[in-house]
This record gives C-alpha cells, structure tokens and sequence, in this order.
C-alpha cells in the first residue's frame, strides 16, 4: 500500500465517513462498509486522478456515487432493521448521542436521494461550486435544489421539535 | 431553532476520531477487489460453464450410442446453458462500465439503464432458457424409457414434473421480487 494513498485515507476517512453516515441515516456499520467501498475505489482508480479538479471534489464524487450504487444494499439493510429491530432499540443504543441529531437523521431520511447527497455535502461545508461538479448539476439548479432541501429539512425539524416539547 | 445555522451546529456536535492508519480490513478488501471470483455474475457463469461442460462430457464419454431425440436433447439443454452465460457475460460487463468517476447525474442514468436491462433480462430470456433446458430433460425422458422399467420410468417422471412445478413457483415468484425491487430503485434514482 503507497504511501500517498495512506496520507489521502487519513486525510478524507472522517470526511467520507460522515458523508455516508448521513446518508444511511446514521447506521454506522453500513456508513463503515460504504466508506471503506469508496476507499476500494479510489485506490483502484487513483492512477486516473488527473488534477483538473480538488482531489476532495474527485472523492465527494466517488462517495456520493458509491452510495448511490449501494442503495439496494442500503434499502435492504434499512428493511430489516424496521423489521427486526423493537421501535425502542435507538432511543437505547443512542441514549448518549444528541436527541437532536436522532431527529436531524430521521429528517434527513425523507428527503430524495439528491436532496441527501446534497444535504450531506452542505453539512460537510462542500462549496456550492465543488457540490455542482461532483453532482453534474448546473450551479443554479444545485442553489435552487440545496435551498428547497434546507427548506424541508428545517420545516421536518420544526415540526419535530414542536411535537417533542 | 431559527434557522440552518442551527441544523449545522446539531451535525457538528457529533464528534469522530481521525483514523491514525488503514485499517487491515480494508486492506483485506482491496486485495480481495480484484479477483474476479467475488462477483456475483462471474459466479453463476463459473456454476453454468461447469454444468455445460458435465453435459458434454457425459455425452461425448458415457452415452456413446444414442438416438437423434437424445441428441436433440442434450443440444437444447446446452443451448439454454449458453443462452444463459452469454447473458450473464454481457450483464457483467455492463455492471463493470459503471463508471463511479462520472458525475453523479450522468452515473445515476447510466445506474437506471442498468437495472432497465436487468429488468428486461428477468423477463422473457430467463423464461426462454428455462424452457430450453426443461424440453431438452423432456427428450431425454423419452430415450431412457427405452432402459428403465415402467415403475422406474414413471418414478423419475413423478420426480421430475414435481421439481419443475417447485422450480416454476419459486423462479417465478423471486423474478416478482426482483422486478419489484428495480423498479423501486429506478424510482428512487428520480432526481
């Protein structure tokens, strides 16, 4: 293993995972497996890097597109925890973590497939001109979509927070 | 909460440890990527390119004399086999050319094709094929007719249709499953 792509893991694993683990709405073992897919194939794509772009734009767009390739995995995986799962096991296993991320999470599920991607971006701090690149959108439609997606996600929370108090 | 400032401080509470070296887990994954053993296509053409190959040899080396029914037979079913490998060799080369590189608008089309086409796969060439390798069975019945006693002949027969009704039932009801399940994908894949 090459010493550039050691330096690139430790560089961009938190980053790559966090990205993940918002998408799968805050399943760590599945975030675990998607990010260690992305690192698969980054090292098995890294000689194609050319420096057009920031390597981080290169890798948002390896993560947002492995997570996408996944979606049956992640939808399996989700099916079967609200299958098997008592509705009770969260509120024990993340008696620690912040309610509030618990309802973030859970908002951040109903959005659509983009609307996650491009959530968990903004919430990484990803410029909107880095997002557009790694998505294939234009930059307009991406303001457009992130901005009725922040919509969404702050009327869920409102909602959320007026039901808990 | 006033406003997504707030949502982002939510997000930022959680707090994660930098990794300090690459785990040996995903070293183990990496190593383990390339071989073509893992995929899921490569195994099914692996299981069928065996099963066609046991085929040929027991015909060529075990049934030396045998009639044209036989023939024709043993010919069907090595055609369904081939059918089969073929669309699975196609399929894997297909799934291969998802590029991951692309951006995420024009990997998310080439994604919906791809389970456009296995959709179109699930349908009349599994049927096709199925149908193939049962008729070619069929005329092999015909021929061990003439070597097996009646009680015998009629044993493999009662075996062979109840196996073909489980298979029919539960090929049939897993392609449902399946094609239910794309369908879904394509639909999340809406941007």
């Amino acid at each position: 293993m090459n010493q550039s792509f050691n330096t690139l893991y430790k560089e961009n694993y938190t980053k790559v995972y966090r990205l993940c683990l918002t998408y799968v709405s805050g399943d760590e073992t599945l975030a675990d497996d998607l990010s260690q897919e992305v690192f698969v194939k980054i090292w098995q794509n890294l000689d194609q890097f050319r420096n057009e772009s920031e390597i981080s734009t290169w890798i948002y767009r390896i993560t947002v597109n492995t997570c996408l390739m996944h979606l049956r995995k992640i939808k399996k995986s989700q099916e079967k925890i609200t299958d098997q799962v008592p509705e009770n096991f969260y509120e024990h296993r993340e008696d620690a973590k912040d309610e509030r991320l618990k309802m973030l999470r859970a908002c951040i599920k109903k959005l659509n497939e983009m609307g996650k991607i491009l959530i968990s971006l903004v919430l990484e701090e990803v410029p909107q001109k880095e997002i557009a690149e790694a998505v294939g959108l234009s930059n307009e439609n991406v303001r457009v979509q992130i901005h009725r997606n922040k919509g969404k996600l702050f009327k869920c929370m409102t909602s959320k927070e007026i039901q808990n108090a | 909460m006033n406003n997504f400032k707030d949502i982002k401080s939510i997000y930022d509470k959680e707090k994660l440890l930098e990794p300090t070296e690459v785990p040996k887990e995903l070293k183990r994954r990496i190593k383990k990527a390339d071989l073509l053993v893992n995929n899921s296509h490569i195994k099914n053409i692996i299981i069928l390119s065996i099963t066609l190959l046991a085929i040929v040899g027991v015909n060529q080396f075990y049934f030396t004399t045998t009639s044209t029914l036989f023939e024709i037979g043993i010919f069907t079913m090595i055609m369904a086999l081939a059918i089969r490998i073929t669309i699975e060799m196609y399929s894997y080369r297909r799934k291969k050319s998802l590029n991951v590189l692309l951006q995420s608008d024009q990997f998310i089309s080439d994604l919906k094709a791809f389970y456009q086409w296995r959709k179109k796969i699930h349908k009349y060439p599994t049927y096709l094929t199925f149908s193939l390798y049962v008729i070619g069975v069929g005329l092999l019945f015909i021929e061990f007719y003439k070597y097996l006693s009646t009680f015998w002949f009629n044993f493999f027969l009662v075996e062979f249709v109840v196996i073909i009704v489980v298979l029919i039932f539960f090929i049939r009801k897993k392609i449902k499953k399946e094609i239910n399940t794309l369908n879904e994908l394509i639909e999340l894949y809406k941007i």
